[in-house]
């Protein structure tokens, strides 16, 4: 494959990057009194201001306003896709879907709450050009069963289907892990159809993702949800890099920490558990900026594959989690130095 | 004219004969109905003041859309269905509609009535339709065990174990593989679903039933429905069983089908009255959704044409206390809409004058001048009687099919035939007529000097177009000194005049030269000045809608522009006489062709050939050459095309 073939999607991306939100920005945004002055910044300095314009500054939810920066990942990643087709727009696709499914996750959440789902709406990101999910009448379901009744035209039906109630919290967290399973699923068969050899590093870099959230999964599982090795399989992640089926079900097997710790002693993810209090605690954070800095390198590496072009998506994702870090921040009155280590990004 | 006139006609009458109005509207058609709710907003629906009328005036006060209020949408959706019954075999009757006295009550019931008879029949058959799925259900779901050699009775009756089958998706399907050894069941993979899920039948102890439902569970394992107790035999006799019941089912139910559409057929003409009846009301509540509505008034206003008004007075004669007032387009009642009225020779064209745009309501119609140019310049470049006769018979079958252009089409090829016998050319053969007037290859320059002379004809009736549609706007600026008005013309004319003197081809050269030269400069002149001249001469002020020098510059632009216009114009229509000598030249190409190789067989495919690819290539290239001319060389020229058109009811509300 051509190096021109995504020349032009490239340079559309370097010229995206270009406009992202600097160090200094974020400084800004750590400094910032409250809630507002966030906003304001964000509204009136950076790219996503577009996107702020019609919310009341005097009336401002959290979450929403994190509804609307997602709002300008759903434009972008709709821009990229006119560059591309076939196999690549199907793949490039699937990062539409994750939002689909976190704004799925959202409403089921509110079902299981017995929350009026009208309420949910401004909390909604999703691709209006792309998605099959029937939104506008999902707000009006009355319980489960007509919520799942909408959805019959889709993939998520065959998932939610043999859930006769999710009001029960085991019942939830089984849904919303069936849920992810299915995202993951789907990148991973998208992933593969990518042409190898110009996507080698892309695809080497998801599969170490997979890697990760597994290794997440089978930690928390077991120390905190006690499931079986059964359960535990069940819901791990196919397609990742350096634990392949074997390797996952010796983690499985594992009887404590030590023993997980000794059989990642020479992976790259060993810096995962190398720590003594704050495993747990910055656990996502770490993986985060692990994928951070291999994302960066991937985007800085022009090879001739969609790299460069997932990878702007990917950065994009964690400056929004980052802004969002930023925001919580402010509402549990965490000083600047506190803020900065909850970011993926690294900030002096 | 070719624009009919028409007026705005506003009513007031009693609710209580709203619906027979309403009718009356329907039936009468050639209405365009405007929202009358706006027109009251807009201050256009105006009532006189007088003692009779107080109770229609104070009704203004409490008015509401009959938009808010209507609803045909329970009618459609019976029309729909019966129409879905017959498959759409029934039609609107106006003739039987505007006889009778429709009564929607009856019609409601009887549809009503129709439907539950239906409903029986209908019962039935839906009743076999689930128990076929059912059947079907069953049969996948056995199909999966076909090569298990035991009755399913005793699977059903095992003490320690029990059993399931369902379905995975292909990657859950892995997961499960990779724990095989380690559930706490037996695991058997037997088969793959239509959808790409795989199917395994799990038999566990039934103490360990739940944590393997648990585990099952997470695989989002769905089970496969369709067994049941009353098979108990093995699943090879169990098959044969099902697959004999779906054959008995299918048999009852195509009987019924038929029985069923007997009893469609034996009471179509019920159907047709509730489907006409219904229509109607459909329609009527349509209508009634552009009136507006007091308590004891229904308020209506349309577009009809000015030769409809006695006709429309007479229906308004039948209701007492109504009010009816018509209104001309040039008292300022919105912009009324264009309505065309041609005869049969020139009413295809409008087609072709609408896909430029539709005159204005004070504005020449120019499908009689586009008509006459468009068939002449056709029929110039593509003379020919063979072939012509040809494009008419393809125009006529497709003008019979519905197709508008058919209808151009063969208007076209009958002129075409003209020409052809003006040429002597039939099928491309020159030997054979003798020509009426010359043979175009012979006198190329009587040919190319013609068609300029047509050009100039056509140009100086667009510019006698332009000034009358410019005048009727009371436009004095562009009408009189405008490029296109009569300073345009006399100027055209004058140069026209200058290059005719020097040519020899009018004499006195001497004397009238200087003359006409001095008159094109001071055409020039007032081309140049006419915005404050006009405004001058109107005593409007300012004199410069802008600064005077951006005026000027611009001004000057437009001049040379026009000057350039008029020469690059008129040399244009040399392409009518180039294509009159290309249809005979490539026809000539493929005789010289059809000679050099000698074989008579292939000489005969090859002028074939030729006729075909002439008709088909050079009809189209010479049908968009000579409509460019009249798009671009003409109505630039006199036509603005903002008008707005006339649509009548049937033309809105149409059900099907």
């Amino acid at each position: 494959m051509s190096k021109s073939k995504h020349a032009c999607i490239s340079t559309k991306a370097l010229a995206m990057r270009a406009r992202k939100i600097q160090e200094s920005d974020y400084l800004e945004l750590i400094k910032a009194k409250d809630l507002k002055e966030v906003f304001l910044y964000l509204r009136d300095y950076t790219y996503f201001g577009d996107f702020l314009r019609k919310m009341d500054p005097e009336n401002l939810h959290r979450t929403e306003i994190e509804a609307h920066l997602n709002d300008l990942k759903v434009q972008e990643t709709e821009k990229l896709m006119h560059y591309l087709f076939g196999v690549e727009k199907n793949f490039f696709q699937v990062l539409l879907v994750r939002m689909e499914v976190e704004s799925l996750r959202i409403l089921i959440r509110g079902i299981a709450r017995n929350d009026e789902l009208e309420q949910l709406k401004g909390l909604m990101v999703y691709s209006e050009k792309y998605t099959k999910v029937p939104f506008g009448r999902l707000f009006r379901a009355k319980d489960w069963d007509e919520f799942k009744k909408l959805l019959i035209d889709t993939d998520y039906y065959r998932i939610f289907e043999i859930y006769k109630d999710i009001k029960g919290a085991q019942d939830l967290v089984m849904v919303e892990k069936n849920l992810d399973r299915y995202y993951y699923d789907l990148l991973k068969n998208r992933l593969v159809k990518l042409e190898k050899k110009s996507n080698r590093d892309l695809i080497d870099l998801e599969r170490r993702n997979f890697d990760l959230l597994n290794l997440i999964w089978i930690y928390r599982g077991k120390k905190f949800y006690s499931l079986s090795r059964e359960e535990l399989i069940a819901y791990s992640l196919r397609g990742g890099l350096e634990l392949n089926e074997k390797r996952l079900l010796s983690l499985v097997n594992a009887k404590n920490l030590v023993e997980i710790k000794a059989q990642l002693v020479n992976s790259d993810y060993a810096f995962l558990f190398n720590h003594t209090k704050t495993i747990d605690l910055f656990m996502e954070r770490r993986r985060e900026r692990y994928l951070y800095y291999q994302y960066l390198n991937l985007f800085g590496k022009s090879d001739s594959g969609l790299g460069r072009v997932v990878g702007y998506v990917r950065l994009l994702d964690f400056e929004i989690e980052d802004i969002t870090s930023i925001i919580e921040s402010k509402r549990y009155r965490m000083g600047p130095e506190e803020t900065k280590k909850y970011l993926i990004r690294p900030i002096d | 004219m070719a624009v009919e006139n028409v007026i705005m006609m506003d009513v007031v009458g009693k609710i209580k004969y709203v619906d027979k109005f309403a009718k009356d509207i329907f039936l009468f058609n050639d209405i365009q109905i405007v929202d009358a709710m706006h027109e009251i907003d807009s201050g256009r629906f105006i009532l006189p003041i007088r003692e009779e009328n107080m109770g229609e005036l104070l009704g203004f006060a409490q008015l509401v859309s009959g938009e808010t209020m209507m609803d045909e949408k329970s009618f459609v959706k019976t029309v729909n269905k019966l129409n879905e019954l017959y498959k759409g075999s029934l039609n609107l009757d106006m003739v039987s509609l505007a006889k009778g006295d429709t009564d929607l009550g009856r019609a409601l019931s009887k549809a009503k009535e129709f439907e539950n008879n239906l409903v029986l029949e209908y019962g039935e058959i839906k009743d076999i339709n689930d128990r076929l799925e059912a059947l079907e259900k069953s049969k996948a779901a056995y199909t999966y065990l076909d090569e298990l050699d035991a009755n399913m009775s005793e699977l059903d009756s095992l003490e320690n174990f029990s059993y399931s089958l369902g379905s995975v998706t292909k990657d859950n399907a892995a997961r499960l593989k990779s724990i095989y050894n380690s559930v706490t069941s037996i695991v058997f993979h037997v088969g793959n679903q239509k959808d790409n899920e795989e199917v395994f039948m799990i038999v566990s102890p039934r103490d360990l039933e739940i944590e393997s439902q648990r585990i099952l569970k997470a695989l989002n394992f769905k089970p496969i429905e369709g067994f049941s107790d009353e098979y108990t035999e093995t699943p090879r006799i169990i098959l044969d069983k099902i697959n004999q019941e779906i054959k008995q089912h299918n048999e009852i139910k195509s009987k019924l089908l038929v029985d069923l559409n007997i009893h469609l057929e034996e009471n179509r003409n019920d159907a047709t009255d509730s489907f006409n009846t219904l229509s109607l009301y459909g329609n009527l509540s349509i209508i009634k959704k552009y009136m507006a509505f007091s308590d004891e008034n229904f308020y209506f206003s349309g577009w009809i044409s000015k030769r409809d008004k006695q006709r429309m007075e007479a229906i308004a004669a039948k209701y007492p206390e109504l009010i009816i007032m018509f209104s001309d387009t040039n008292s300022g009642s919105g912009k009324p809409p264009t309505k065309l009225k041609n005869n049969w020779l020139f009413r295809p064209f409008e087609t072709l004058v609408k896909m430029y745009g539709v005159p204005s309501f004070n504005e020449l119609d120019p499908t009689p001048f586009l008509s006459i140019t468009y068939m002449f310049c056709f029929g110039f470049m593509f003379g020919d009687v063979g072939q012509g006769l040809v494009l008419a018979l393809a125009g006529l079958i497709l003008g019979k099919r519905g197709v508008e252009l058919g209808k151009v089409l063969f208007r076209l090829g009958l002129c075409s035939t003209v020409f052809g016998f003006m040429y002597g050319s039939i099928f491309g053969f020159e030997e054979v007529l003798h020509p009426l007037w010359i043979r175009p290859f012979d006198e190329i320059n009587t040919i190319l000097l013609a068609a300029v002379m047509i050009g100039i004809v056509m140009l100086l009736m667009a510019y006698v177009y332009s000034i009358i549609n410019k005048l009727k706007k009371h436009e004095i600026k562009e009408g009189v000194f405008g490029k296109n008005g009569i300073c345009g013309l006399a100027l055209y004319a004058s140069i026209l005049g200058i290059v005719g003197l020097n040519f020899g081809i009018i004499p006195f050269a001497g004397v009238l030269t200087p003359m006409l030269i001095i008159l094109a400069i001071v055409l020039v002149f007032l081309v140049l000045i006419r915005e404050p001249l006009a405004n001058y001469l109107m005593k409007k002020k300012p004199l410069y809608e802008e600064t005077a020098s951006e005026y000027y510059v611009e001004s000057g632009f437009e001049l040379f522009e026009m000057l350039l216009g008029m020469l690059s114009n008129t040399l244009s229509f040399i392409r009518i006489g180039a294509f009159a000598l290309t249809h005979v030249g490539l026809f000539m190409a493929f005789q010289t062709l059809a000679i050099m190789v000698q074989n008579g067989v292939i000489s005969v495919g090859i002028l074939i050939f030729a006729n075909i690819f002439i008709i088909a290539l050079e009809g189209l290239i010479v049908g968009i050459q000579a409509l460019r001319l009249q798009f671009y060389e003409l109505f630039s020229k006199y036509y603005s095309g903002d008008g707005i058109e006339f649509k009548p009811v049937d033309l809105e509300i149409n059900l099907n």
